[in-house]
């Protein structure tokens, strides 16, 4: 569940997440700067092109762009019907473009590469008081916490369950929240006893 | 940053991730299902407060955009920012701050009222303040359109806010947060 | 060498411990009390996790509170439940957590860490997310993690109370094997059959400081004989 990096390894996943996330964001810049349909024509089959260059499953990056394609499609719709045919193909090929880079980039890249990636670009946030290596520490953090707090709320739940409690938001959690804050006051020790030094 | 500011940040940014998990539930008379994901933003401020509540929507928002699929429904990767629905997603930062901010605000006479007043507010304004914009520019319609859309989402996260101010009422009696160290 | 100079603990209007002093020697120590009796506080006080509100704890004359920093290289601490000591997501990235804190070079981490996985079995579990490994794997790696430090002293939280019981003998033959000293609070009588020394707590004090031959049974006893309130 936590690495839906795929196992095949082409070039696109040699490729430093930096470099990947840094390439989206100039793409996403570029692609709501022009209008003229061709350029865009060029920009949704190249994002069309790399997932497939990837060698990535048609399936998993149709699953992770569904939502979004379901989205474009109403507001393309939409368009359509206030009749504004260029903006409903403007807005469709920015969008579908975006997003299809996006999950390519999501698809090659394992999270801790991503967690990297975050940490290198908080850098600049030292000027600010921020501590790169906390951000990745937290970021860290919150994965291992992850699958705990998954694993209470669903045995939260059959408890709750058991007691015909269902359904109730607040009965599942107040224990949750109850149990976690203990945890993490003790992480809080245990970190401390290890040695780390928040200043 | 304190060691317990990253600790608690991490675990009510797990516990966005965990409330994604909880199945949509239908109300009758409302327009769309409710699904329990943005409560975390209502409950990271109203427990936690201002700044270790935002901070927990940072972190919660950076574990998306390095493509763990934690919003509900099973979507992650940083596509989620670059969509039509982007603005809702980022607002979950001013969002949980706003919450708490209010919460401090009213904390040494915090009741269900005061608590859901911080919760709309922040958890449903500052939300729909970043997001309807975001909507109607990525998009290409009008503000009013994006924010018609959008209507049909209140109702749910009202009912959200209420559940959120009774957490944060009686978190407060019985394991308050904030003002501790 | 761990002293205790007057140490009062309070918190609130509650008194946790009262005016203890003992110092420490033995290789393998044992602090045994029912729940409530103090013993967590005792062991939260050897590496400065919390500090005295009246008196002094030292470790080989350094000061927990002064020299906090200093006491925390010197002594580790092992938790009752390992899910809320796992701070990263990966065993060998939990493992070198604390190394890092010690600013150790990179190749000596790395040279350290295969070290300590090799020696208790875990080579295998190196790039295994945390949460999926067993109660007793999940126990071995909290140990590890902190033995990877290298620390003079390692106090262990009730380290068995979670645990099967074929899990319990490898943590119990994991810390008889350690050269380190051990402060060991437990619920586990016939663990601690072997141990130099047993500390007996009960309402803030110590009620009996003997071998285990004496302190045990004193030990027994009293739980029979108070009724629980």
């Amino acid at each position: 569940m936590f690495e839906i990096s795929l196992d095949r390894v082409t070039w696109l996943h040699r490729v430093p997440a930096g470099v990947k996330l840094a390439v989206l964001a100039l793409a996403g810049a570029a692609v709501f700067l022009v209008a003229d349909h061709r350029v865009l024509g060029g920009f949704v089959a190249v994002a069309l092109l790399l997932p497939l260059s990837a060698r990535l499953p048609v399936r998993a990056v149709a699953r992770q762009s569904l939502p979004a394609a379901i989205l474009i499609a109403l507001l393309a719709g939409f368009h359509v019907l206030t009749s504004e045919p260029d903006t409903a193909i403007e807005v469709s090929a920015r969008l579908a473009t975006v997003i299809l880079l996006a999950v390519t980039l999501t698809l090659t890249t394992r999270v801790s590469a991503m967690v990297e990636a975050i940490e290198t670009a908080a850098r600049p946030l030292r000027l600010v008081g921020v501590d790169p290596a906390k951000v990745g520490l937290t970021l860290s953090l919150a994965i291992r916490f992850i699958p705990v707090l998954f694993a209470l709320v669903s045995e939260i739940r059959e408890a709750q369950k058991a007691r015909g409690l269902e359904g109730s938001v607040v009965a599942v959690v107040m224990p949750l929240l109850v149990r976690t804050l203990k945890m993490a006051d003790d992480l809080a020790d245990a970190i401390a006893a290890r040695g780390y030094d928040a200043e | 940053m304190t060691v317990k500011d990253m600790v608690y940040a991490a675990l009510f940014a797990a516990l966005t991730a965990a409330l994604g998990l909880l199945p949509m539930i239908a109300v009758p008379g409302l327009p769309v299902p409710i699904h329990a994901q943005s409560l975390g933003v209502m409950l990271a401020g109203g427990v936690l407060g201002a700044k270790r509540g935002g901070l927990a929507m940072v972190v919660f928002l950076a574990l998306v955009a390095a493509g763990l699929p934690l919003l509900s429904g099973g979507r992650g990767g940083i596509g989620i920012f670059l969509g039509p629905t982007g603005g809702f997603a980022l607002g979950y930062i001013p969002g949980a701050f706003v919450t708490g901010w209010f919460v401090e605000k009213f904390w040494s006479r915090l009741n269900i009222v005061a608590a859901l007043v911080a919760c709309v507010i922040g958890g449903i304004g500052m939300v729909y303040l970043l997001g309807i914009p975001w909507l109607a520019a990525v998009a290409k319609i009008s503000f009013m359109k994006a924010a018609t859309g959008s209507l049909a989402f209140v109702p749910g996260d009202l009912v959200k806010a209420v559940l959120a101010s009774l957490v944060a009422v009686s978190m407060k009696k019985s394991y308050p947060m904030i003002g501790r160290r | 060498m761990i002293e205790f100079d007057q140490v009062t603990m309070r918190f609130g209007e509650l008194t946790v411990l009262d005016r203890i002093s003992l110092s420490i020697a033995e290789r393998r120590v044992a602090v045994v009390g029912a729940n409530g009796s103090g013993k967590s506080t005792f062991a939260r006080l050897l590496n400065g996790l919390i500090a005295p509100t009246d008196g002094h704890v030292r470790i080989d004359g350094l000061d927990t509170v002064k020299d906090a920093r200093a006491v925390r290289r010197k002594v580790g601490f092992v938790f009752q439940n390992p899910d809320n000591q796992i701070v990263y997501p990966l065993v060998e990235e939990d493992v070198a957590f604390g190394l890092k804190n010690l600013k150790l070079p990179k190749d000596e981490i790395r040279t350290r860490v295969d070290a300590v996985l090799a020696r208790y079995g875990m080579e295998h579990l190196r790039t295994r997310p945390a949460h999926l490994l067993s109660g007793g794997q999940k126990q071995m790696l909290a140990i590890s993690s902190v033995l990877v430090m290298e620390p003079a002293y390692v106090v262990f939280d009730e380290p068995t109370t979670l645990l099967d019981l074929r899990n319990k003998r490898r943590v119990t033959r994991a810390i008889a094997e350690m050269p380190q000293t051990a402060v060991v609070v437990s619920h586990d009588l016939e663990f601690l059959e072997d141990f130099e020394r047993v500390l007996v707590f009960e309402g803030g004090g110590i009620v009996c400081d003997a071998p285990p031959a004496v302190a045990l049974p004193f030990y027994r006893d009293l739980m029979a004989s108070v009724p629980d309130v």
